[in-house]
């Protein structure tokens, strides 16, 4: 809806500019203010002409890797220690991308306890969830924690993303800027037969979510992709 | 006061002349004989001379008479009193004849003349300097309007009344928000030939500007984003030399709608003659060349600006922090330009459009429907938003 109304208004603007064009051509009487045309032919005489150099000033500004660069800062999601049900079928690509990247925010896909969430795939979700919190960005830059639970939840969340079947293990996120995933590659055993549909979820030691990669996709590792039904089950808390 | 006014007579047949623009010469109405603005510049000089010889004849003659009548007429004592009653003085009697309907001031900027053709009496505006008579049609010049400023050039007409119409046809085209009511009941009221005048300013502006510039370099190490600026001050100074700027003269005029035919063509600039005239209308200049001066100033000092700043590169950013600026006027001209006057009403407004009568360039400003507005822009923001919403994908 939102950007139904952005473009609405960014349409009337530029109509409106067009319609300012088409008047100003219907009115084109105005006095002038300048006299180029009668300048003789000696034209310009210049006299003084003289640059002077006066100092130079430097400027440090630090480069932050605190957000992925062209991405816009995320909403903050549930808050801490609550429940942020969402359903399958109500998530949008781009809402969960932003609160990936929400400073801080916790997102709390399903309807488990608090911090936990239930399987957001579908089919053969089962018990468990997702949980990704933290006080930086989603766990994938500084020093978020990440609980994926449930069998199937993955999607391309992020590089730290971790499935396992059932109470997913708790996994503890490097902090920092690093990207953590590398230690903490997805249960082989989960994944053994299921579609990798996210090849940025998955991969050890993937990059991250990048803003070309394909964000909040549900992908059902166990073999099924999510059709948007959701299960919503009993997580299991976990800090 | 010029009381004189001359209707250029064919040298053939006496038929009236007037000023043939698409053949630039002076062409009799009726035998249709043609001739140069010399030629008759010529035959009325050596007509001139012989008719002011013949008026210094009739002067001394009614000198002597007057001396003679004024014995004769001398008040019997005793009936003073009763003549000085009889005799009106002649100011009231004036003011009297012309305020009827008319102020005192406006009946001060009438003048009468008399046709010399057919004798009608032709009441003008004082600046006019030539025009028809509304009886006889005849073009007529008065000559005694430049006397005591002659103008130093004109410029002939060389779009003629036929081209001026076809050209306001023209300039409708096209135009979307025209209301179809005012180009299907649109009738040109009234268009006219008319030599502007115009002051015409020579001179040169000293610019004198002070300057801060700076010059930005961006680098990057390691984490840090390092931006190096150079700080400069600059000064630049110099003249620019202005020819000709012209600005007109006369209040009739709307500047702004002078302003938009410019320019005209200076390299046919001729030498002021008053046989160019006839069939146009003609006004002296109503504004003095010290109120219009202000405006080719301005006109003169943005161009100097602007010329000196264009001389200011390699800079990301330049703000100038003072500018002097001296104007220098040298010798300022006079002359008469030509113009075409085209008039129209419509839903009781008037519309008043020029056309520079020497390079055919038309101007004005035209009637907007507000309701075609209005659907244009309906129109254009619901494609522009059908645009933006396949790019977006909702559909």
């Amino acid at each position: 809806m939102d950007t139904l109304i952005i473009i609405i208004l960014i349409s009337c603007a530029v109509a409106g500019l067009i319609c300012l064009g088409l008047y100003s051509a219907m009115k084109p009487v105005s006095k002038k203010q300048t006299a180029g045309q009668y300048v003789s032919q000696e034209r310009l005489v210049m006299s003084i002409n003289e640059d002077n150099f006066l100092r130079e000033t430097e400027s440090r500004t630090r480069i932050t890797n605190q957000a992925v660069p062209g991405m816009p800062a995320g909403s903050a999601g549930a808050a801490p220690g609550q429940n942020m049900t969402i359903s399958a079928s109500s998530v949008q690509p781009t809402q969960h991308n932003q609160g990936q990247h929400g400073p801080g925010g916790f997102i709390n896909l399903g309807g488990g306890t608090s911090g936990h969430v239930s399987g957001t795939s579908g089919a053969s979700g089962g018990p468990g969830g997702i949980h990704i919190g933290g006080t930086g960005n989603t766990g994938n830059t500084s020093g978020g924690t990440i609980h994926f639970g449930g069998s199937g939840n993955s999607g391309n969340m992020g590089n730290t993303a971790s499935a396992s079947t059932g109470h997913g293990p708790h996994v503890p996120s490097h902090g920092g800027t690093s990207h953590s995933s590398t230690s903490h590659t997805a249960h082989s055993t989960q994944l053994a037969g299921n579609r990798p549909g996210s090849a940025n979820a998955q991969k050890p030691g993937a990059p991250g979510n990048k803003p070309g990669s394909r964000p909040g996709n549900f992908i059902d590792l166990s073999g099924k992709r999510s059709s948007g039904s959701s299960s919503s089950g009993d997580g299991e808390a976990k800090s | 006061m010029p009381a004189q006014i001359t209707n250029y007579q064919c040298p053939a047949c006496t038929g009236p002349l007037h000023f043939d623009s698409k053949i630039g010469k002076l062409k009799c109405d009726y035998c249709g004989s043609e001739f140069t603005a010399q030629e008759i510049e010529e035959y009325y000089a050596a007509k001139n001379d012989a008719a002011e010889a013949a008026a210094q004849a009739a002067q001394e003659q009614a000198a002597a008479q007057s001396a003679q009548g004024a014995s004769d007429a001398s008040v019997p004592e005793g009936f003073e009193e009763f003549a000085a009653a009889a005799q009106p003085e002649p100011s009231a009697v004036n003011t009297e004849n012309a305020g009827d309907g008319w102020s005192p001031q406006e009946a001060g900027k009438m003048k009468a003349y008399s046709c010399t053709s057919c004798g009608a009496e032709l009441v003008c505006e004082e600046t006019t300097a030539a025009t028809s008579c509304p009886y006889c049609g005849n073009p007529t010049v008065i000559p005694g309007q430049f006397a005591m400023d002659k103008p130093d050039y004109v410029i002939p007409f060389e779009v003629d009344k036929d081209s001026a119409i076809a050209a306001l046809k023209n300039y409708y085209q096209g135009k979307f928000l025209l209301p179809s009511s005012f180009t299907r009941s649109n009738h040109i009221e009234k268009i006219q030939g008319v030599y502007v005048p115009f002051w015409m300013f020579n001179g040169y502006v000293d610019a004198d500007l002070t300057l801060r510039a700076e010059r930005s370099q961006q680098t990057r190490a390691g984490e840090y984003l390092i931006t190096k600026t150079r700080h400069y001050s600059l000064r630049r100074a110099g003249k620019v030399f202005f020819s000709k700027i012209p600005v007109d003269a006369s209040t009739k005029m709307p500047d702004d709608l002078m302003d938009s035919i410019e320019p005209y063509d200076y390299g046919k600039l001729k030498p002021f003659s008053m046989s160019y005239l006839p069939g146009f209308l003609a006004n002296k200049y109503d504004e003095n060349k010290e109120e219009c001066a202000k405006r080719a100033d301005t006109r003169a000092a943005n161009t100097t600006v602007s010329a000196v700043l264009s001389t200011v590169s390699g800079y990301d950013s330049t703000v100038v922090e003072a500018q002097k600026l001296d104007v220098h006027r040298d010798r300022t001209e006079y002359a008469l330009l030509p113009v075409w006057i085209l008039s129209t009403t419509w839903n009781k407004e008037n519309f008043l459009f020029a056309m520079n009568g020497q390079t055919g360039q038309l101007t004005g400003n035209l009637p907007v429907s507000r309701l075609k507005l209005f659907g244009i822009f309906i129109g254009l923001t619901a494609f522009f938003s059908l645009i933006g919403m396949l790019l977006t994908g909702m559909f």
